[in-house]
């Protein structure tokens, strides 16, 4: 799979889960020093159109799924609690 | 008794939730006995204000609220009003400093700690929040905001800078492990885990700011 393929298998995939979720979700997070506050649908169009908050947006959220399905969070979860 | 300093912009919604929480810990503190707060807020969060406040009050914690990019940390209206170029020499010295803001933890607070800060703990990345109301008390964005501000409640409540930062690590475990139990979305899951995997403590492990 080629770096453009995988960009786009992650795009659909955050994208999918975005219009799963509920309309009524907002996110507030950082932008060029400031702070911006973005609702679901803002979120669909940012990722939809892969800009620089687009391509922030769903490195996140690709972090979470792969630390989530390679089982990399339940070792980070068990560290932390043995702390 | 001990000064803590508040910055308090409240300029934007995210800095008004940021003002919510922040004004809650510091009712708080106010009712330890041995803690004067000093609150800047809204306008007089400028960067001259900040500075003259430091020198006149000389508190020994410093909680900065708002808006921050690696290097700097801003105040009301974003205007900066403290940067990585720009740390007095002497002017931090032994001081405990809590940034809750995007990404200072990645530069300014290492500058800081070269500088003789005594501990930073912030975030080296984005610090996000989900909601689903525009409600100060949204009972989502309590899940990032409750581990956040338990550290300025556990600095103050005499802990040293290590067990402050190992409560609030311990809180976005336990919530982030009942958002999974719960099913909560991608949505809410992944910025929850951002947060918890890109707050650090720098410097000092066992200072205490009273």
């Amino acid at each position: 799979m080629t770096q453009s393929q995988r960009s786009l298998k992650e795009q659909a995939i955050v994208l999918s889960q975005l219009f799963a979720s509920n309309p009524e979700l907002k996110l507030s997070i950082g932008s060029g020093g400031g702070m911006v506050t973005l609702t679901r649908d803002e979120l669909i169009t940012h990722v939809t159109e892969m800009d620089a908050f687009g391509e922030k947006y769903v490195k996140t959220q690709m972090d979470f799924m792969r630390s989530f399905s390679s089982g990399e969070i339940y070792g980070v979860l068990e560290k932390i609690e043995n702390l | 008794m001990v000064n803590v300093l508040l910055t308090d912009p409240g300029h934007d919604f995210p800095t008004q939730m940021l003002s919510h929480w922040i004004t809650s810990a510091a009712d708080y503190m106010q009712t330890l006995g041995n803690i004067r707060v000093v609150h800047l807020q809204g306008n007089d969060v400028t960067h001259a204000n900040f500075h003259s406040t430091v020198v006149s009050h000389n508190p020994r914690l410093l909680l900065l609220n708002g808006h921050g990019s690696e290097t700097t940390m801003y105040g009301h209206s974003d205007l900066p009003i403290l940067d990585s170029n720009d740390i007095a020499e002497g002017q931090f010295d032994d001081r405990i400093i809590h940034a809750l803001a995007c990404k200072v933890g990645a530069v300014l607070g290492h500058d800081l700690i070269a500088n003789g800060v005594s501990t930073f703990i912030g975030y080296k990345e984005d610090f996000q929040v989900v909601h689903t109301s525009g409600d100060l008390n949204d009972a989502v964005a309590a899940l990032y905001l409750d581990p956040a501000f338990s550290v300025p409640r556990s600095l103050a409540e005499g802990k040293s800078t290590q067990d402050a930062f190992i409560g609030a690590q311990k809180m976005y475990a336990e919530n982030l492990k009942e958002a999974l139990r719960l099913n909560a979305g991608i949505g809410i899951l992944a910025p929850l885990y951002s947060n918890m995997q890109h707050h650090v403590l720098l410097g000092s492990t066992t200072a205490m700011a009273v």
